[in-house]
């Protein structure tokens, strides 16, 4: 009886402890590590940028430590689907991480915890990074981090569907195309393959993450970059809205686009073009000649599933409405700046933030460049190019397709927060909410863009086109 | 020296009372702890927030702005009308499937009844988001997909099940028609076993049908479990969350935009705290006047 009264007591003991334990705050000490106990701990929060990523990550950080013995990076890396969900349940819970693999926006700037990076980085190391690539981290003129890489999104073609369907890559690559040229060429492309199976001209995700890029994307081609204005005027009240939805809407009816094409995930995507279903994609990468590459190894290898071929990948740009600018989608990606609501670190708070912000130079500049050369994509720095600049191995006919590309990229415009809020609401809301509907024929182009209309007018007034 | 007595023999009586039911108290406040730290004190918080527009560094004091900013917006109405469907569409609709199964079950012996058990109850144990994916891959909207391939078989046209406004709903509702059925079946097994066989018998004497005996003594007898699972069946399906969160994120245009799932986006992506407090506490006065209102008139002529 005494027995089993004293394990019952041990029991409740151990479960008051665990439960008692779980919710004590997390120390900041790496597990096993006593000596490190007086460092200043730099925690950051990543994703798998490119494949070497976590080798690469793992080399900066045994370089900077080595180098500032009082300061410990730890990381985690985040998967994509959820790594953004689980920074803003952070931010919100005033516990964000002090670098976050994100650019800035309004919403995070809005926490109050977004830190401006220029209080604690000096002029001379800021000059290392290339003016353009700084824009893209700013929100309303502020610098709240420092970008890893130039990136572009557009779409490319298989080399071999394309030169059967008779049309002359090279030259799009060199003089673009329009809308209607596009078309055109596409409808080329689509048919029943020898297989019997669909083959599609062209085929853009529209599920799973960015669902509404296409649409991004072709705007930007029709002459609106910009949801908001440099003016501060919310732009997709402009007729050219409607022309492009009606463009998107028509690519679905004519067949040249999957009529499921709101169920088409990335993945769906890639699987469409490896099993020669699709002729052109989007979006599209530079790096995705790597990542095809590896898949191309895998055919030849036969470790790919049995209906999968080599695939001759060929960059090439948006197509844009006739009398309008060729446009690329483009931007950096990078590392953002953080402080915690209720800092309890080691050091103070403004020692931490200047501790943080060498982190974040380390972590974007110099050998950090090997991340832009693996992607195929342009350094950010003087520093990263000096080192990686003669050796990208890109075959020659995308290498100049991602350089002509990049002249077409556009700076940000610099808007208020509390405006890019809003609008950013208003996309949520209703572009994004009826654009899937809009692939699946349920709603027309002309009542989406009502819809938008009559958003925008209730949100911004008479400051819209 | 009369007071020193009164003293010890007061000190004594709690002593008393200490060896006697001490350990009970301690038992007790683990459970009352967690409540008051897990439940109690959140439930407070966010009905404070929900009076604020919430903001990390610091809330502002708002008043009732968010409640008669979400009673004037469109979507909230939507969202709380795709609820009542999916929840018309769901619970009584799972809850003859589980009767029925339960009713062929119990007609087996001992050992077949098990297996059926197991069997019915093992999607219960799997994670909801491993279940998403299987009915991703069946739900594929192209001519490969599985189910649209069965359907191809007798004729049917392509479906674009989760990416058309007819469909998306109707495709979350399939998905509780055909698995999620363990616990309803457990529940009415565990009950039909408690009904004395002899009313059975002396039913049969009076020359009852099944239909009659069914009718006139298995319903009567099982609409206990039957409330019970109705009551906590219109709780789950007011809250649901996951499927509309895994599969159709809400679309498209809103066709599954369930209030569970318009209070996590206000939440976590437009970062509107304040609102989805406000929401959260307008759905749980629902919950609690739908649940009144069952126990009011469906569970008048039920003995427990």
């Amino acid at each position: 009886m005494k027995a089993k009264k004293l394990i019952s007591i041990l029991l409740t003991i151990i479960f008051i402890t665990s439960m008692l334990s779980g919710c004590s705050k997390t120390t900041n000490q790496p597990n096993g590590e006593a000596s490190s106990a007086k460092k200043d701990i730099v925690k950051v929060w990543t994703f798998p940028v490119e494949k070497d990523y976590e080798q690469n990550f793992a080399k900066i950080k045994e370089d900077f430590e080595s180098k500032n013995p009082n300061i410990e990076i730890q990381v985690e890396v985040l998967s994509w689907a959820e790594g953004v969900k689980k920074f803003d349940t952070a931010i919100n819970a005033g516990d964000p991480p002090d670098l976050m693999f994100i650019v800035p926006s309004a919403k995070y700037v809005q926490t109050g915890l977004a830190v401006p990076i220029e209080d604690y980085i000096d002029k001379e190391t800021l000059s290392d990074y290339y003016p353009v690539a700084l824009e893209y981290m700013k929100v309303g003129g502020k610098l709240y981090g420092l970008p890893l890489y130039m990136k572009i999104h557009t779409i490319a073609g298989n080399k071999k569907l394309m030169e059967e369907a008779g049309i002359d890559w090279k030259k799009i690559q060199e003089n673009g195309w329009t809308w209607d040229e596009f078309k055109e060429l596409t409808k080329k492309g689509t048919k029943i393959n020898a297989e019997g199976k669909q083959q599609y001209g062209f085929v853009f995700h529209g599920a799973g993450v960015d669902i509404t890029e296409l649409l991004n994307h072709m705007l930007m081609n029709n002459g609106l970059p910009y949801m908001v204005d440099e003016k501060g005027k919310f732009t997709y009240t402009d007729p050219k809205f409607l022309e492009t939805l009606k463009f998107i809407r028509s690519l679905i009816d004519e067949g040249i686009m999957p009529k499921e094409s709101n169920q088409i995930t990335p993945q769906k995507r890639m699987e469409l073009f490896y099993t020669e279903q699709a002729m052109i994609i989007g979006k599209a990468m530079p790096y995705y000649e790597v990542v095809i590459g590896d898949n191309n190894k895998k055919v030849q290898e036969k470790t790919a599933p049995p209906d999968q071929k080599v695939v001759d990948f060929v960059l090439l740009p948006e197509p844009h409405a006739a009398g309008q600018k060729a446009i690329t989608p483009g931007g950096v990606d990078g590392y953002s700046m953080f402080k915690q609501k209720n800092y309890n670190g080691p050091v103070s708070q403004e020692e931490h933030l200047r501790n943080v912000a060498k982190v974040l130079v380390a972590l974007t500049s110099g050998y950090a460049g090997i991340s832009a050369k693996i992607l195929c994509l342009p350094q950010v720095t003087k520093s990263g190019d000096q080192i990686w600049k003669d050796k990208y191995t890109m075959k020659p006919e995308n290498k100049e397709e991602v350089d002509r590309l990049f002249k077409n990229v556009l700076p940000p415009v610099q808007v208020d927060p509390a405006l890019s809020q809003k609008a950013q609401k208003l996309y949520d809301e209703v572009i994004k909410a009826e654009y899937p509907a809009l692939l699946g024929g349920d709603i027309t182009p002309e009542k989406m863009y009502e819809d938008v209309k009559k958003a925008a007018q209730e949100i911004f007034g008479d400051n819209v086109y | 020296m009369q007071e020193m007595m009164i003293y010890n023999r007061k000190s004594e009586k709690i002593k008393q009372f200490l060896r006697d039911y001490g350990w009970s108290y301690i038992f007790i406040a683990l459970p009352v702890i967690i409540f008051l730290s897990f439940t109690l004190y959140p439930l407070i918080k966010a009905f404070m927030m929900s009076f604020q527009e919430y903001q990390v560094m610091g809330s502002r004091w708002v008043g009732i702005e968010n409640y008669s900013y979400i009673f004037r917006r469109k979507l909230f109405w939507k969202a709380l009308y795709t609820t009542l469907v999916y929840t018309l569409g769901t619970v009584p609709v799972n809850i003859l499937i589980s009767l029925g199964l339960a009713l062929l079950i119990f007609q087996l012996d001992k050992k077949s009844q098990t297996f059926f058990k197991t069997t019915f109850y093992l999607p219960a144990v799997a994670s909801g988001v491993t279940l998403s994916l299987v009915w991703f891959i069946m739900y594929d909207p192209t001519p490969d997909g599985l189910l649209n391939k069965f359907l191809s078989l007798f004729g049917f046209p392509n479906i674009n099940w989760l990416g058309r406004m007819d469909t998306a709903l109707f495709s979350l509702m399939l998905m509780t028609y055909i698995g999620g059925h363990g616990s309803g079946i457990i529940l009415y097994l565990a009950s039909l076993g408690g009904i004395p066989k002899t009313i059975y018998e002396a039913a049969e004497i009076d020359a009852a049908g099944t239909w009659s005996k069914f009718r006139n003594i298995t319903w009567p007898l099982l609409k206990p479990i039957t409330l019970y699972m109705l009551i906590t069946g219109i709780i789950g399906s007011s809250q649901a969350f996951m499927t509309a969160y895994l599969m159709t994120s809400g679309g498209p245009n809103h066709a599954t935009t369930t209030i569970a799932y318009l209070i996590w986006q206000d939440a976590f992506e437009y970062f509107d705290f304040g609102v989805a407090a406000a929401e959260s506490f307008v759905l749980a006065l629902i919950i609690v006047g739908l649940s009144v209102l069952q126990f009011k008139y469906l569970g008048s002529d039920v003995e427990y």
